[in-house]
């Protein structure tokens, strides 16, 4: 259809008035989906112990222990994506779903939600093809893997560390609830 | 066409067979639009966006690999190869990435590609646009790119590219020299970003650049760029601001032209929802004398709200209004629904 658009504020109007249904169209699904998408999470919190590899030689001393602020870097690999004393890429390793562990995690380590630890690992990806965390859905796993990988970093329920496991990894960090 | 379809399944079963062995990951990303446009005429469409197959792959402690496959229509459906790159690492202030990169000029570029889904907007920024109707910046090129992160605790970068430049094609290189491209950047308050960056090539005769223009004479091009950019910190605010300055100087005639684009964009994150509404304006001064960018200078400010779902599920409602020297000014209003799977 050609029309007389004189002004940019009638070309605006005519717009509004000949696509008026798609128009309404358009704004009415954002904000249906805006209104009926929320969603909460609750759940509980418990005390998990951050874990290295019993091989990465900042295991070595007697009594290792990482600041929180070492812990958030290593585990977001920012500004480094390699292990200082080893040269050995960092892999962070991470619950597959939501549970308490993570959520504890989360807030007390990296002061970031769900939706902004995947948005960033998603991002990270996408510009320098950096690999996002291994993720595994028990902490025995997460034991396992990070006993394996001298440059793994994780967090498990403190109860997971049986003596068994105190062999494989060493703790950190503990984050008390 | 089927032929080389059946190719690209057959591969993405070769590397889903190896996933485990080398960790790597086949991601996509696409997006569904909706438009409503007025300019000279009033139209409204539906259009699917490009489909963006993204691998990555872990293959050792030091290498790995990255790929972004685009399917787009353009006058039928197209494959191209966006991103083909081997990292090594060494360290961390220095590692090393080979094959077809995006150019490491300014933020935008590097940030936003092709997955919409991690893109604030609907569409890029004129001056960052791609395609005929870009704002002729050099996007990517084909060459060794040596990079560093995270130096000194105010977190200095850089990336420094050799590459075959715009006179080429992923094979060859059309001249001799060479394209020079360095971005320095450093974030010294965790997610505050200042960046610099500048490019440099020598464009030979005969060129047809990626807007379809076809040089004339030999030119040498200058690239200047500043960026700032704060995103993804605990303020509910995000913004970046790109200025971009192109300097051609043709020896033969000894004529030089400078061309100017910059853009402006501020969010706000609404408290206990999903929902971020946005503003930005951006604006491509073309000099007169250019011979190579189009002659199309263009000024559009936009607002929107996103509706971020999921980090990979967003729904962006736009409305962009532009003034061009050819067209006068335009209406648009868009919605877009990006994923990432």
């Amino acid at each position: 259809m050609k029309l007389q658009s004189n002004t940019p504020y009638n070309n605006l109007q005519n717009l509004i008035t000949i696509n008026k249904r798609f128009v309404f169209f358009l704004i009415a699904v954002l904000v249906i989906w805006s209104v009926f998408g929320f969603k909460t999470n609750i759940s509980k919190v418990t005390s998990v112990a951050v874990i290295i590899s019993s091989d990465n030689p900042f295991a070595f001393d007697d009594n290792p222990t990482l600041s929180v602020s070492d812990v958030k870097s290593y585990f977001l690999r920012k500004p480094k994506r390699r292990w200082p004393q080893t040269n050995n890429i960092i892999l962070p390793v991470d619950r597959i779903k939501f549970c308490p562990e993570q959520e504890l995690f989360y807030l007390k380590i990296l002061n970031m939600n769900t939706w902004e630890v995947e948005n960033y690992f998603l991002q990270k990806q996408y510009q320098n093809g950096d690999r996002p965390p291994d993720r595994f859905s028990t902490d025995k796993e997460i034991i396992d893997f990070v006993g394996d990988e001298i440059g793994a970093i994780g967090y498990v329920n403190v109860n997971s560390l049986t003596t068994e496991a105190k062999t494989k990894v060493k703790v950190v960090l503990i984050i008390n609830n | 066409m089927k032929k080389f379809i059946y190719e690209i399944l057959i591969l993405l079963v070769l590397f889903a067979v190896n996933i485990s062995a080398q960790n790597t990951q086949i991601k996509g990303f696409e997006n569904v639009d909706a438009h409503a446009i007025s300019d000279t005429t009033n139209r409204t469409h539906f259009a699917i966006g490009q489909f963006d197959l993204f691998i990555t792959s872990q293959i050792n402690d030091k290498v790995s690999f990255l790929s972004e496959t685009v399917f787009l229509y353009n006058n039928g459906f197209k494959i191209g190869i966006e991103r083909a790159i081997i990292n090594y690492h060494f360290k961390d202030y220095f590692y090393l990435s080979v094959g077809k990169l995006y150019a490491p000029l300014g933020y935008w570029n590097g940030v936003f590609h092709h997955g919409l889904v991690l893109q604030p907007t609907i569409t890029r920024p004129n001056i960052v646009a791609e395609g005929p109707s870009g704002g002729g910046l050099p996007l990517e090129d084909i060459g060794v790119q040596f990079n560093g992160e995270g130096i000194t605790k105010l977190n200095f970068g850089y990336n420094l590219m050799i590459g075959n430049g715009i006179a080429s094609n992923p094979v060859d290189d059309f001249n001799q020299s060479k394209s020079m491209c360095l971005n320095l950047h450093a974030e010294p308050i965790e997610n505050l970003k200042f960046y610099f960056s500048g490019y440099a090539d020598n464009i030979p005769m005969g060129t047809t650049t990626q807007q379809g223009i076809k040089t004339t004479q030999n030119i040498n091009l200058q690239i200047l760029n500043a960026s700032i950019a704060y995103r993804d910190g605990k303020l509910p605010i995000e913004f970046i601001g790109e200025y971009y300055n192109m300097r051609t100087m043709v020896p033969d005639s000894n004529t030089t032209s400078s061309s100017n684009g910059y853009f402006l964009y501020f969010s706000y994150k609404v408290k206990k929802t999903k929902l971020i509404p946005y503003l930005y304006y951006d604006r491509l001064i073309v000099d007169n004398n250019d011979p190579l960018f189009s002659k199309n200078s263009i000024a559009s400010a936009a607002i929107g709200l996103r509706y971020v779902m999921h980090p990979l599920s967003v729904l962006k409602l736009e409305y962009k209004y532009s003034e061009t020297k050819l067209i006068k000014y335009q209406n648009r209003i868009e919605l877009q629904f990006a994923i990432g799977f």
